[in-house]
């Protein structure tokens, strides 16, 4: 960060610099630019007037409506399946070789009341008191042992050789082989405020968001590619020969080759999954029922699982690509009001929001967060363009007009 | 702009989900800027579709940019301004001059809501209004887009050095509106110390 006490600037200095103007028309501050205003009266007086100018080029507000968008891309859309690339595939660090099916699917349901139809000691694995409160996520091998991950975004990756390996490390576990038996399952715990990424061995990868816990296998020698979820997370899955199957407490996901965005938790009476490309089957998974409910839902749409009643309902969800925008590491919202939000950062920093009915309802606000900072970073910025204060208290954000 | 690097790449290769993220980050904006040359909006939306129907088509030939929305406005000036001046032919008589002649950009298509504005405001828009086309639309992607003079001159078919000039000379008006003229001031300094 610069002095700015000390340098003085014209108002043509002002008027040229990238980074004020952007101070002026978006209030990003990376040089304390408002410093400059507590300055002598012939400084302040180049800022506002350099100000003054710059905000004349502040963007409209004019907006497409949201159906206008929505049916704009769906032609675009269609037309990605009519021109049929030469799959060009440009291979770079993290993301080699991906091909046309991407799924994406955040599942949440409960842990342990998970019943597998063939015997397995699954349930074994996962007990249900797992503390998500912790600073870094953790893998849990098969004989137990837990293993730290560092990194506020680590990655897991599943070797050619079945071997396990940590941000580009192998694991190397002389005590215990990764998976030792068939059934083995390495699960995944992302503690709030964190997030994973998951590459398995065919392909696919999975980006696991704050407070989820994924458990997964080699696929090798299995008939079906099978992983557990618990909370929220985004998968891309590889197309092939083995059905890939997203497997929840309640309801099962199987991926017919797309990428789509699911989001299940425990203490929510919903279970969304949402669509963007390709198709997935949504179905309800309860031995008793005669007649599965089975849905299959095309791209750009939502279906919501009622726990209370089991029924599925299918929505459109243009703005399905926000619900999926995590995985670079940052929340994008269009048009939500605050509820919407404070769920979200209270889903993602375990906090509780306190707040008037009339606040959360009133306005409609868009956006973009950086998940890489820290609620009070995100607070201030919110409370700037939503005008209100707050106050932390023991994991409880108080929030006035 | 790291960010923008990454998500074409991932478009180049074939991820359709690229291609969504880059179209909701950049159809409002590409509507505001349609507005500026037309309040057409089926043509604004038709032109932007051609838009994306041009980055699908032309995938796996797409070079690098580190700048999304700079290549989507540069596609998207040219795709309209066709559109535009085909219609301009339509009605005029001297068809090739019109032909020739560039669209015009103006803050002027928008709703102004000017109710309650200070009288400075006032005074600087009128200032605004008095620009030349080309001057405006070179003020927008400076301070708008935040585009570089590069880019500037892409979009305007500039050269560097002129337009630069434009910005100097547009910018030197509006200072004025502010910080009056510097002469007069000094004039009447003289004239007191006789």
């Amino acid at each position: 960060m610069l002095e700015m006490k000390s340098k003085k600037y014209t108002v043509d200095e002002l008027l040229e610099n990238k980074d004020f103007a952007l101070w002026v028309l978006t209030g990003k501050c990376e040089n304390n630019w408002h410093e400059l205003l507590k300055s002598d009266s012939k400084q302040r007086e180049a800022v506002e007037n350099a100000r003054d100018i710059i905000q004349l080029f502040e963007d409209s507000k004019l907006e497409l409506e949201g159906e206008a968008v929505y049916s704009l891309w769906e032609n675009i859309h269609t037309h990605t399946h009519q021109i049929k690339p030469k799959t060009k595939v440009i291979s770079w660090q993290k993301f080699s070789g991906w091909a046309a099916a991407v799924l994406l699917i955040a599942m949440v349901g409960y842990w342990g009341l998970f019943v597998h139809d063939e015997a397995s000691s699954y349930q074994a694995q996962f007990s249900h008191e797992i503390n998500l409160d912790t600073e870094r996520a953790h893998l849990i091998l098969a004989s137990g042992k837990h293993i730290w991950l560092d990194k506020t975004r680590p990655e897991i990756s599943i070797a050619a050789n079945n071997q396990l390996k940590i941000n580009d490390q192998i694991l190397f576990d002389s005590d215990h082989a990764v998976w030792k038996h068939e059934n083995d399952l390495v699960q995944l715990v992302v503690p709030f405020g964190k997030q994973a990424l998951v590459n398995l061995n065919d392909g696919s990868k999975v980006w696991v968001n704050a407070g989820s816990r994924l458990a997964f296998s080699s696929f090798k020698g299995k008939e079906v590619r099978e992983v557990y979820l618990l909370g929220e997370a985004c998968f891309d899955v590889r197309k092939n020969e083995k059905r890939f199957v997203v497997k929840t407490e309640e309801v099962d996901v199987t991926v017919h080759g797309t990428f789509f965005n699911v989001s299940a938790f425990s203490d929510e009476d919903e279970i969304e999954t949402t669509l963007l490309e390709g198709s997935v089957a949504v179905k309800e998974r309860k031995n008793i029922r005669v007649f599965e409910n089975e849905i299959m839902l095309k791209p750009y749409e939502k279906a919501v699982f009622q726990k209370t009643d089991g029924t599925i309902e299918v929505e459109k969800a243009p703005n399905a690509n926000e619900y999926t925008a995590w995985i670079d590491g940052s929340f994008t919202f269009f048009k939500e009001d605050l509820s919407e939000v404070f769920k979200q950062l209270k889903r993602y920093y375990n906090v509780d929001f306190v707040a008037s009915e009339a606040l959360l309802n009133e306005q409609e606000i868009s956006g973009k967060l950086d998940l890489n900072s820290s609620l009070d970073e995100v607070l201030e910025m919110l409370s700037e363009i939503a005008e209100f204060n707050y106050k932390i208290q023991d994991k409880v954000v108080y929030v006035e007009q | 702009m790291k960010k923008d690097e990454k998500l074409w790449n991932e478009f180049r290769g074939g991820c359709n989900a690229a291609l969504s993220h880059i179209y909701y980050q950049n159809v409002q904006k590409l509507y505001r800027y349609g507005r500026k040359f037309t309040d057409n909006d089926e043509l604004i939306k038709d032109t932007i579709q051609e838009v994306f129907f041009h980055l699908i088509e032309t995938r796996p030939r797409l070079g690098r940019t580190d700048n999304i929305s700079y290549y989507l406005y540069v596609c998207f000036r040219r795709k309209l301004a066709l559109h535009i001046k085909a219609n301009r032919q339509l009605k005029s008589i001297d068809s090739e001059k019109d032909m020739e002649q560039d669209i015009d950009f103006s803050f002027e298509h928008e709703l102004v809501q000017e109710e309650g504005s200070s009288e400075k405001k006032q005074k600087l828009n009128k200032a605004l209004a008095k620009l030349t086309l080309k001057q405006r639309e070179i003020l927008y992607y400076k301070y708008t887009c935040g585009f570089s003079y590069e880019q500037i001159c892409e979009l305007t078919s500039l050269k560097y050095d002129s337009a630069r000039t434009q910005v100097s000379r547009a910018l030197s008006a509006l200072k004025r509106v502010l910080m009056g003229d510097g002469v007069s001031i000094n004039f009447l300094t003289i004239f007191r110390f006789r």
